[in-house]
């Protein structure tokens, strides 16, 4: 079942962020949301997160959960990288292990978030988004502050474990989209 | 030595240092007021406590007062507490409890301290006066921690479907636990002084405070500096040995971070 967006609206006090807005992504597909700051992207996951209701307008989701990677990371500063994956995820050790090691995170996988550098924060994010079960993948900006060639990396990782998995990646960057090897791209 | 062992022992003697200052300070005022009355000397004071803690009544007063005061201090921290999150849930029991918390924290101890003896037996006096000191504190404390919880991890909760225990002990009890660890600090401090208020002015058999009374009534000076001295090393034991328990179940059931304090504030090493 793809994952559809008909004729949103959505509005925060007088400021209209979404109008009419519409897109479909079939399963496994990957889109892409483009569009300046503050035109309404993140919004746009949280809508499809169930985070945020619409004000009009419909969202079909497919069978399955969705998993996440925030723009502000959302991490667990009490829990230790490893640990922040299996509580969010639920996932085995081994699972949580294998995810960190793609992201480069291996050795640091007792450490803690706090002390983790803005890209750390990031790939432990995204580890945890792979770790999670989901059918869906929700992406904010998640390859931002990424020196280029360990964003190459990432993004060949991501790329691997999310092979039948619907992504929808919100990016400022058009070369993002091209390496994620996204299908279609919807500007906001 | 490593730099850790040297920063130590600097602490340790500029603590000593400050401690001697002041025994010297209140030996200079003994030898000035020179009145065993009014003042007594240091040294007379250990020698009491010295001579007070080879007896057996010593350890049954001291143990009677610590129990009494440990009893309140539990209920009104777990019934503060609970009272916390059921305000924090429900608007109406919110609504329902504020004035009776205003009224705890407005109404001066020694009027709870008279309504009690009129209501309770003498026993159990203390107990429900450091209960009620403890309970707001506690509250307030918890009720403004739980308002503080990162809105923002309980939606990256909500997407990843945690339940709800995984909430509370993953998000809630961690977020929480700074405030209540600081609400728990100082309620000790305010337990200890109001239960043995109660128990000097109810005459509570078996205590401290009974002893402080008698100290006043036959002006034993010594006696009443060396049971205050009592009442400030329990006091500061009991609250060492809470901080201590609070850290080791924090950092076993992972609720702080293993290298932090219960406080949530992290420990360089």
């Amino acid at each position: 079942m793809p994952l559809v967006l008909s004729n949103i609206n959505k509005s925060f006090g007088e400021k209209t962020v979404l109008s009419g807005f519409s897109m479909e992504a079939a399963e496994g597909e990957r889109v892409c949301i483009l569009g300046p700051s503050g035109g309404g992207k993140t919004t746009l996951l949280n809508l499809i997160a169930g985070l945020l209701p619409p004000d009009s307008g419909e969202i079909r989701l497919p069978e399955g959960k969705i998993s996440y990677v925030f723009q502000e990371y959302r991490l667990l500063p009490w829990l230790t990288a490893e640990e922040n994956i299996i509580a969010a995820a639920g996932c085995t050790k081994e699972l949580a292990r294998e995810m960190l090691a793609a992201m480069e995170l291996g050795k640091e996988r007792k450490g803690y978030p706090d002390d983790f550098s803005g890209g750390m924060k990031q790939r432990l994010s995204i580890a945890r988004a792979l770790a999670f079960d989901s059918s869906v993948i929700l992406m904010d900006e998640p390859f931002k502050g990424l020196d280029p060639e360990l964003r190459e990396r990432v993004i060949l990782r991501v790329n691997e474990y999310c092979k039948d998995r619907t992504v929808i990646l919100v990016t400022h960057d058009r070369a993002e989209a091209d390496m994620m090897k996204c299908t279609k791209i919807y500007e906001l | 030595m490593s730099a850790d062992r040297l920063a130590g022992l600097k602490k340790f003697t500029i603590k000593a240092a400050v401690a001697a200052l002041w025994l010297v300070l209140w030996q200079l005022v003994c030898f000035f007021v020179d009145m065993e009355l009014l003042v007594v000397s240091p040294l007379t004071v250990l020698k009491r406590l010295t001579q007070l803690a080879a007896t057996a009544d010593f350890w049954k007063y001291s143990l009677g007062s610590l129990g009494r005061i440990t009893e309140g201090f539990l209920l009104g921290s777990a019934t503060g507490a609970v009272l916390a999150m059921l305000c924090h849930k429900s608007a109406f029991a919110r609504e329902f409890f504020s004035p009776a918390i205003t009224l705890i924290k407005s109404t001066p101890v020694a009027s709870f301290i008279i309504l009690a003896l009129v209501w309770l037996t003498g026993q159990r006096v203390p107990v429900f006066i450091s209960f009620l000191m403890v309970l707001p504190v506690v509250y307030g404390n918890v009720f403004q921690g739980i308002r503080e919880v990162d809105p923002k991890l309980i939606e990256m909760a909500k997407v990843y479907g945690m339940n709800r225990q995984k909430r509370v002990t993953k998000i809630y009890i961690p977020s929480v636990l700074p405030y209540l660890m600081a609400a728990c600090r100082t309620a000790l401090g305010l337990s200890w002084k109001a239960g043995v208020a109660a128990e000097v002015i109810g005459v509570t058999k078996d205590s401290i405070g009974r002893q402080l009374y008698y100290s006043k009534i036959y002006l034993e000076t010594a006696d009443l500096f060396a049971w205050t001295a009592v009442v400030i090393i329990m006091s500061v034991a009991l609250e060492k040995f809470f901080v201590w328990a609070m850290e080791t179940t924090g950092k076993k059931f992972r609720l702080v971070r293993r290298d932090s304090n219960a406080a949530g504030v992290k420990q360089y090493q």
